[in-house]
């Protein structure tokens, strides 16, 4: 009998990180979502800082793929636990350059605007999608990755509608409005593609525990 | 999916113990199929059925249907010594004769009864060629073939099969007496040859049953547990017990 207990140590190593950093991710957008409320500078200086760490937890993860991939030359589900270990990090590191990029708005933004309830509308469906790939991705729940992919349909949904408005703003003639609109715009649209990246990663979890590729975005 | 060999519910039985059960197999035609499983799971034996070899061995007895070509080759009268010459075979460990390079290629067709100097001199020059082996022979196949290294010899001895003219070419792990180099050369050689002949291949190395076959076939304690297109086997198996066996947890 031989269990490959090195090996079944480094996977769960592996899995590990993953989930440290998606849980890392999950706190940047709960930060986020108070800090788009007071505008605090120094707050959002804060949230750029952490993307670093992030930025290496991505780095680490793919040097453990790699040496993973060297020395124990892994297949079927020890190989699809590798490669989504891989491109999930890949999307988490994407999706925390979305708060970096809001931060920055913050920064150049001195007080709080008409739309910072509409931002606040994005954090609800954000939050509970981390929470079911969380769940998704340690107790092989497919289901849940399935309700990821629902959620990010709403979240489209709710973006259209927000460009519709700001759009009409942005073509006021007056120009504090206008140019407002076209910031928050910026914001929605990052606050939307974090969406994607999560049914991305609810993707690699389907295929993860399913062994089938799926496109839900 | 062309099919060379067609076997259906083949059971064998050494004395009392059954190392083959209910064994379904097809073979295609012009296709590597690696025949993985854990050691006394019935792969060797059953690339042996394929080419009678079990007949010599007094205690087995094989019930069952081995189709070649659409013809029943379990059968009494069905000529084995044509079938041997149909489905060569090349074992663990490198079994040169004791002799030169050139007489052990020319070994069989000699026992075929060819005596033309001419004709034997093509067969050999092919067989090394086809065995990748000529380059490095050319200027001393009448030195003895036991001074080759490992890794030409097992050559040598699939250049011995090839000069039979084969169709199959059975493999019983060809290259676990060999070093890294050799063995990439014997991959080589083999994904070179199934374009000419079919290749039915034992290895215990899942990386080189991922490398080199078409399809897999996963034994286990006498049954054919799984088949399929290698790629899916190694990505994906429809079995625990192979997913369990492939990726090292059992074995």
């Amino acid at each position: 009998m031989r269990e490959r207990i090195k090996f079944e140590t480094l996977l769960v190593e592996l899995q590990d990180l993953v989930i440290d950093m998606m849980e890392d991710v999950t706190s940047q957008y709960q930060k986020l979502r108070t800090t788009l409320q007071s505008m605090d500078h120094k707050a959002a200086e804060g949230l750029i800082a952490v993307d670093e760490t992030i930025n290496r937890q991505e780095e680490t993860i793919n040097e453990k793929v790699v040496s993973l991939i060297i020395q124990e030359a892994p297949v079927a589900s020890d190989l699809r636990m590798v490669i989504t270990a891989m491109k999930i990090s890949n999307d988490l590191e994407r999706i925390a350059d979305y708060v970096c990029n809001i931060a920055k708005y913050i920064i150049h933004t001195e007080e709080q605007t008409d739309h910072n309830a509409m931002f606040d509308a994005y954090f609800e469906p954000l939050l509970k999608m981390f929470e079911d790939i969380h769940k998704a991705y340690t107790s092989e729940n497919v289901e849940l990755a399935l309700a990821v992919a629902k959620a990010d349909e709403a979240l489209d949904d709710l973006f259209d509608e927000h460009v519709k408005k700001l759009m009409k703003i942005t073509k006021s003639e007056i120009d504090t409005p206008a140019e407002e609109a076209a910031r928050a715009l910026f914001v929605i649209k990052n606050l939307e593609r974090a969406g994607d990246h999560l049914t991305n990663i609810s993707e690699q979890i389907i295929y993860l525990h399913k062994a089938k590729r799926i496109t839900l975005n | 999916m062309d099919s060379l060999f067609e076997i259906r519910n083949l059971n064998l039985y050494y004395g009392d113990f059954q190392a083959l059960i209910s064994i379904d197999m097809d073979i295609p035609k012009n296709k590597v199929t690696a025949l993985i499983g854990p050691s006394g799971c019935g792969k060797s034996t059953f690339i042996r059925c394929l080419n009678r070899m079990n007949d010599l061995i007094d205690v087995a007895r094989i019930e069952g249907s081995i189709m070649y070509q659409g013809e029943e080759a379990n059968g009494e009268d069905y000529n084995v010594i044509e079938l041997r010459k149909k489905v060569g075979m090349v074992f663990q460990n490198p079994n040169p004769f004791p002799m030169s390079i050139y007489d052990n290629i020319a070994y069989g067709p000699r026992q075929q009864g060819l005596k033309d100097k001419a004709k034997l001199d093509e067969i050999v020059d092919k067989a090394l060629k086809q065995a990748a082996l000529y380059d490095e022979v050319k200027d001393r196949v009448n030195d003895s073939a036991m001074g080759l290294s490992g890794g030409q010899q097992q050559r040598l001895c699939i250049a011995r099969a090839l000069a039979m003219e084969p169709e199959v070419i059975l493999m019983d792990e060809p290259t676990s007496a060999l070093d890294p180099i050799a063995t990439q050369k014997i991959e080589d050689l083999i994904n070179e040859l199934k374009k000419y002949y079919t290749i039915v291949i034992v290895t215990h190395s899942m990386q080189q049953a991922a490398r080199i076959s078409d399809y897999t076939a996963f034994f286990y304690m006498g049954e054919l547990r799984e088949i399929g297109e290698t790629d899916m086997i190694f990505k994906a198996p429809k079995l625990k017990q192979t997913e369990d066996y492939i990726t090292g947890r059992f074995g």
